[in-house]
């Protein structure tokens, strides 16, 4: 190795060194850790009520991702609007959560993804509420709202992933101290925090990183309960406010709803009902996705798929009569749902009759869409190549129409001149209708790869849905590459090689590898390079699958 | 429709509207008085037609400068290749009213004549290569592929083919040995798809139906393997003869370009030094 290579070799693991400590702060950037006690041994754990009930081989398994920190007075654990893979247990101090707290300078100082050039990010409209009243939004959304309106005029166009209200509403806070836990519901559903928390004294706080957190809840059927609870106190009755179907109902019906519902959650390919078993149920999807099918001759075709926010069961209930299910309907990856019995369900629609207009809508909208696909079968197998391939997962997928793409690469090309000649995706993957599915990062909602990386290196952006990778962090062990379902992730050989002080030890004087994908160029000032430097305009960012949906029927139409 | 025909049809009408606007000026100056290139008329066509050539050429810088021109948002690619095709169309045209549609005198102006001539019309094949070709690759190719990546993976299917054929019986290894091998060792030009992208594959393998027949059970699903890595052979091909123009039709249109742009900074010279 050269003597200049040897020197960003030990530059690189200084700052890594430097990093490492960081990786169990939010942002990576933040230090206001002064100790930190990495992979606790059991019986350390088990002093605490969270852990009380685990074996010693279960928490020696899932200890890489649990370390006991002490963070100093007035530190940010994580901020608003931030995407957190972590789940904090107070162990001793206090922690405040308060909603509202970033000032306008602030927001405006961090790079904020221009959306307009790709119409991939939706902004929900939403009003900056009064302190005190239900929060529909962040502070930081609106204020990203309002920037994003300087690059784009049409801002009812633009739509970010949905965040919730919490119980700590605009301008309040809440005090958490010794046996609270907070964050788990961001880390768990993938969604950004919607409170900032900060430490008001010296605190020793437990840090669990969601794949402990997963295992915990999976082994555990009291903590499943005991997170389903918080989850219900905290944020069940925010979200449901959110979702059309319960919007306009009452505060004390909602409240005596929330506490008759039920958590349910699936996991990937696990049946919900089956067709013409007895319905008893409403869901409604809380996150991941639910595919519908029905039988038709003796097989069956996929009619629709649900994501959050819709719900399951109103065409049985409504109706009656329908002999038990009238779809199949089963969890296309680990979805969690809330369900409402037949008694609670009538009485709702007793109670509140715009709610019965919403349903009725709902259900003759899935009707028809059953229908249709009976009469259509393309838009059936539309609908399972969606499912497949991820369409309905990502948030911002690059589409190439080969009918006009010369095959000059110049969106490759692009993308290497804009990060340091390493291009982040090859023109390469699935094809649907003459439109290439590129294996470039979707920045999925519910992102896997974020799912046991050792260092935190890989993390959603502090805007957007933008899932990103922090070279600096990343020690190229693979486990993003391999969790990325659609190959979106590469290792890229830096040809440098770990030195002799590097942590973790089984690393030195190994080859150093990154992993590198698409970050849509939101840390740039400008869109993502490879569409607007496709000399053809050939090249799309596609935010939904109705905007997929479209292309291809445009494309038919021409 | 004209947007079945042109990708963006604002360009397309505004430069319909441009070059009637530029023949009607001719026409009118024409009738009262005569364009020489020497002369006010036909010095301004010329000039005009020099800004629209840097301008046009502008194009090639853009495309080579992508991380500055995103940062400086110096607009899409695709507006500057609209401006790159109309504007070199209109180029020519501007360069024949200068001329005043009369032939060259000297030998120095027969090449830019000629080259300008060439320039143009070499970048209009490309724009109609640009359309056929893409459609062709996407109209029955079920694989997708880099032409860099082509001979890695035609090696990997060569394995594939060989791996699979080792645990063959006689007749596949023959026919084999006689028929694909040698379409497997390389890839392979064949005019042939330019013509019918399907047929030539529908041919190739209609043989390996007919030897189907004759095969047990086990056999037969050893020769539908060895069949799809054959189709995914001939698709490579097909990529590999299609994509190759796509590339070389720009080594009869850059290099030329550029010769004609110092001829065109030599004439600039010539005419308003002397």
């Amino acid at each position: 190795m050269t003597p200049e290579k040897m020197a960003a070799a030990e530059s690189t693991i200084a700052m890594r060194l430097e990093q490492f400590q960081d990786r169990w702060t939010s942002t990576g950037a933040n230090s206001g850790i002064t100790q930190i006690k990495e992979k606790p041994t059991p019986a350390q754990l088990r002093q605490y009520e969270l852990f009380k009930e685990f074996d010693d081989t279960f928490l020696e398994k899932i200890s890489p991702d649990i370390s006991i920190a002490r963070w100093q007075k007035d530190a940010i654990l994580f901020e608003e609007g931030t995407y957190v893979d972590l789940a904090f247990y107070v162990i001793s101090g206090q922690v405040k959560v308060y909603s509202g707290g970033q000032t306008e300078e602030k927001i405006l100082d961090k790079p904020i993804f221009d959306a307009g050039r790709t119409g991939a990010i939706i902004l929900e409209k939403t009003e900056k509420p009064k302190a005190g009243a239900p929060l529909q939004g962040t502070v930081l959304l609106n204020m990203v709202e309002d920037q994003l309106k300087k690059v784009r005029q049409k801002s009812s166009e633009i739509k970010f992933l949905a965040t919730i209200g919490v119980n700590v509403a605009f301008g309040n806070e809440a005090t958490l101290s010794s046996g609270d836990v907070f964050g788990e519901i961001g880390a768990l559903i993938g969604w950004p925090q919607v409170v900032t928390a900060k430490t008001m004294s010296e605190c020793e706080i437990i840090q669990i990183r969601v794949p402990a957190l997963r295992q915990m809840k999976r082994k555990s059927e009291a903590l499943k309960n005991r997170i389903d609870k918080i989850y219900k106190e905290r944020l069940l009755l925010a979200q449901l406010r959110g979702t059309p179907l319960f919007q306009k109902c009452d505060q004390n019906f909602l409240q005596s709803l929330k506490d008759r519902m039920e958590l349910v959650s699936f996991e990937s390919g696990e049946p919900i009902t089956a067709e013409g078993e007895p319905a008893e149920w409403l869901y409604m999807v809380r996150s991941g996705f639910v595919r519908l099918a029905q039988k038709f001759g003796s097989g069956e075709i996929v009619t629709t798929y649900l994501s959050k926010g819709m719900t399951l069961g109103e065409v049985e209930l409504l109706i009656g009569h329908t002999g038990g299910w009238v779809f199949t309907a089963s969890s296309v990856e680990h979805t969690e749902l809330v369900k409402i019995s037949r008694t609670d369900f009538e009485e709702l629609i007793r109670r509140f009759p715009p709610a019965e207009k919403l349903l009725w809508d709902s259900a003759v909208t899935r009707i028809k869409e059953s229908g249709y696909s009976r009469r259509n079968i393309q838009h059936s197998e539309f609908v399972s190549t969606a499912l497949e391939q991820g369409l309905v997962e990502g948030s911002s997928i690059l589409v190439i129409d080969l009918d006009e793409c010369t095959r000059c690469d110049d969106c490759v090309r692009a993308c290497a001149a804009t990060h340091d000649d390493i291009p982040r995706f090859v023109r390469e993957g699935n094809k649907y209708n003459n439109l290439l599915i590129t294996r470039a990062c979707y920045h999925c909602q519910d992102p896997v790869c974020l799912i046991g990386c050792p260092t935190g290196a890989i993390r959603r952006a502090r805007v957007g849905s933008v899932v990103e990778i922090l070279p600096d962090l990343c020690i190229g062990c693979k486990t993003c590459a391999n969790n990325c379902p659609y190959d979106a992730i590469t290792m890229f050989e830096t040809g440098q090689t770990w030195p002799n002080n590097m942590i973790p030890e089984g690393l030195r004087g190994k080859p150093r590898l990154v992993a590198t994908k698409c970050n849509l160029c939101y840390d740039t000032g400008h869109g993502p390079a490879c569409v607007s430097n496709c000399p053809h305009g050939c090249a799309y960012r596609v935010g939904s699958v109705e905007q997929f949906q479209s292309l291809v029927s445009k494309k038919k139409e021409a | 429709m004209i947007s079945d025909f042109v990708k963006s049809p604002r360009w397309f009408w505004m430069f319909v509207f441009t070059t009637v606007f530029f023949v009607v000026s001719y026409a009118a100056i024409w009738i009262f008085d005569e364009v020489t290139p020497g002369n006010f008329w036909g010095l301004t066509f010329g000039i005009i037609a020099t800004v629209l050539f840097v301008a046009v050429a502008l194009y090639g810088i853009r495309r080579r400068t992508m991380k500055t021109s995103s940062k400086l948002k110096l607009g899409n690619s695709n507006t500057w290749l609209q401006i790159h095709l109309y504007g070199g169309t209109l180029f020519l045209l501007l360069m024949f009213l200068h001329t005043a549609f009369r032939l060259p005198q000297s030998a120095f102006n027969w090449w830019l004549w000629f080259l300008s001539v060439w320039v143009v019309v070499s970048g209009l094949v490309g724009v109609l290569l640009q359309k056929v070709i893409p459609q062709l690759l996407s109209s029955a190719l079920t694989i997708e592929i880099r032409t860099d990546r082509i001979d890695e993976l035609v090696n990997e299917l060569r394995g594939q083919a060989e791996a699979e054929v080792a645990h063959s019986p006689a007749a596949i290894r023959d026919y084999y040995q006689r028929t694909i091998a040698a379409d497997m060792a390389k890839p392979i030009l064949r005019p042939a798809f330019f013509k019918d992208i399907t047929g030539g594959i529908q041919t190739k393998v209609r043989q390996m139906d007919y030897l189907k027949q004759f095969l047990a059970d086990d056999d037969q699903k050893r020769l539908d393997n060895l069949e799809m890595i054959y189709r995914c052979k001939l698709e490579c091909d097909a990529h590999y003869t299609l994509q190759k123009p796509l590339r070389l039709w720009l080594m009869a249109h850059l290099p030329v370009s550029i010769v004609l742009f110092t001829l065109v900074l030599m004439h600039l010279f010539i005419v308003f030094y002397y």
